[in-house]
């Protein structure tokens, strides 16, 4: 088992419980999607996930071995991690920013050799990014500087790759994309979690679903089973509707009309 | 390459100015004396200015310089600010009010650069102290911990300054605050010298760590870097350069400020080109404005005003250049 939750919750100043009793396992190859709304603690659950914030109860085993067994790179070698998209205070070049990603493999005095940037290249190639390489990382649009982000986490070698809302800022059509990228990730074998707030793209990508509720409970299981109607509304506190379209062959969310 | 061959012609004619003035071919000649058996075609007075005065004087200038740009580049890099200088967490400020307490008590000039050393490092580490009692490691913490180190440490330099005797006492203490090389000897580049390479070359090999920890505490930890260990190693050694270049010529402004901001725009932000590159730039800055400072006029200048002058109207015009990339 690649990734084993242990009924993990989460408190600020250990007062303010934010979620509790989580527990999931994880495939190489499977996919996690996580819904709940604003405040429900996705980014926290995914930040204890990703190593930054220590759960304040239950563990977390990544092959087997408990986070708290391992280094900080240790940990970093087996989960990639992709956060939100912002901008940050310099320009490196995106192929400089890239190689950041060897940083766990690497001592406190070492600079990356030509080796490290080859595997950049390789990941720029898989992205299909190669024409950003020598571009300012704080020039390129929300859509590229994910998918570079996403080749950072991919030259770090990981397991499993973790993605803080990958869809956020970004347009339809670049949403759409990103969501086939992280299937095409599961594909290569990687283990894959990310949250959003779209119920499509849990519909999309096929695989298991997290519903974290107002209460910081989480329902998980096979996207058919467990994105039910009822769930979603109670959730997400709206009127909606999951309907089989058959002109697309899928299930679909749509919101009922709304009235004021 | 360019900037290694701009820094050693800066310095080279460094050298030659002054009141004292010499040729080129003489400086470079009594230069290579010591190591090729040349004739000797010039005095000995001119031997004795060179070895003597000038060339400490400017190897104190060149360190002094990189050393502040080093230190004034990780601290920006660190704290993800292109607006911070090596005084961020209270260095210069605990600084003065050392070398102000040794000039209260006559302690002379080795007394006087052991007081800003001490007084500079008991600045910082109390900065550091106060984000580890509030249990709050972030870098804001540690910001605005500097802040309150430095207001009180100015708070503390004015009630000096006002209890100083007018005549000597105070004229002394404004005088060290702005800056200068002149009383610089071989004894006390001897003493610092030591610490500033251990510290510039730590730094120099732990560059490339410096990108990791611009991106942010929680990037870096999922990139598997320790961050309180990186950042406190870049602290300390950044802490050293400072103090010990306040050492030796009092408290200097602009530099750490403004030469990061140039070296980023010749080679990038990446820190395994601009360290480098803003090491030299520093050091040649540093040299040409202290040559500035005992040549423009018949007394010296102190260093901070011609840093202030030189540094404040440079540091518009980079940002006029940079105004595309600055939000």
């Amino acid at each position: 088992m690649m990734l084993e939750v242990k009924d993990i919750s989460y408190a600020y100043d250990n007062e303010r419980t934010i979620f509790s009793n989580i527990e999931f396992t994880l495939n190489k190859g499977e996919i996690l999607t996580i819904l709940g709304p604003n405040g429900s603690g996705k980014t926290t659950l995914l930040n204890c996930l990703a190593n930054i914030f220590v759960p304040s109860s239950g563990e977390i085993l990544i092959k087997g071995v408990p986070f708290a067994e391992l280094s900080l790179r240790q940990v970093a070698q087996m989960i990639g991690y992709v956060p939100q998209i912002h901008i940050p205070v310099y320009g490196f070049n995106v192929r400089d920013f890239v190689v950041m990603g060897r940083a766990p493999y690497m001592g406190m005095f070492a600079k990356p050799k030509k080796s490290d940037y080859d595997l950049v290249d390789d990941a720029l190639e898989m992205m299909e990014i190669t024409h950003l390489a020598d571009r300012p990382y704080t020039e390129i649009s929300g859509g590229e500087m994910q998918q570079v982000t996403i080749a950072r986490a991919i030259v770090q070698q990981p397991d499993m790759i973790l993605l803080d809302e990958p869809t956020a800022h970004l347009d339809y059509g670049n949403q759409l994309r990103t969501v086939k990228m992280i299937k095409k990730l599961a594909q290569e074998g990687y283990a894959v979690i990310m949250t959003t707030h779209m119920p499509d793209h849990a519909v999309l990508l096929e695989g298991k679903v997290g519903i974290l509720d107002r209460s910081g409970h989480m329902r998980v299981g096979p996207t058919s089973e467990t994105l039910k109607e009822d769930v979603l509304r109670e959730v997400y506190r709206v009127e909606l509707k999951l309907v089989y379209i058959d002109e697309v062959g899928r299930i679909a969310c749509v919101a009922s009309g709304i009235d004021v | 390459m360019i900037l290694i061959l701009v820094a050693v012609v800066v310095s080279l004619v460094s050298i030659c100015a002054g009141r004292y003035d010499m040729s080129i071919i003489d400086v470079i000649k009594i230069l290579f004396s010591k190591v090729l058996p040349l004739e000797k075609t010039w005095d000995s007075t001119m031997e004795n200015v060179v070895f003597r005065l000038r060339l400490p004087r400017i190897l104190a200038a060149f360190m002094v310089g990189s050393a502040l740009a080093i230190s004034g580049a990780t601290y920006q890099g660190m704290f993800k600010n292109p607006l911070v200088s090596p005084d961020l967490l209270g260095v210069s400020s605990g600084a003065c009010v050392g070398a102000a307490l040794a000039i209260l008590a006559h302690l002379g000039t080795i007394g006087i650069q052991i007081g800003a050393f001490l007084g500079g490092v008991l600045a910082v580490t109390i900065t550091i102290t106060m984000p580890k009692l509030i249990k709050n490691n972030s870098s804001i913490m540690l910001v605005l911990a500097g802040v309150i180190v430095g207001g009180f440490m100015s708070s503390i330099m004015g009630l000096l300054k006002y209890v100083a005797d007018p005549e000597t006492e105070l004229a002394e203490i404004v005088y060290w605050t702005l800056g200068s090389l002149a009383k610089v000897d071989k004894g006390s580049i001897a003493a610092v010298a030591p610490a500033i390479i251990i510290a510039g070359a730590v730094l120099m090999a732990m560059r490339w760590k410096l990108n990791i920890l611009s991106l942010g505490e929680n990037e870096a930890r999922t990139l598997g870097t320790n961050v309180n260990l990186t950042r406190g190693i870049a602290i300390v050694c950044s802490t050293v350069l400072t103090a010990c270049s306040v050492c030796l010529s009092g408290t200097i402004g602009w530099v750490g400020l403004v030469v990061p901001h140039l070296g980023r725009m010749l080679v990038g932000p990446d820190n395994t080109k601009m360290l480098p590159v803003t090491l030299l730039l520093g050091g040649a800055f540093m040299v040409f404005v202290d040559t500035l400072a005992r040549t423009l006029t018949g007394a010296e200048l102190p260093l901070s005003i011609l840093t202030g002058l030189i540094g404040a109207p440079f540091y518009f015009w980079l940002l006029v250049k940079q105004r595309m990339n600055i939000q």
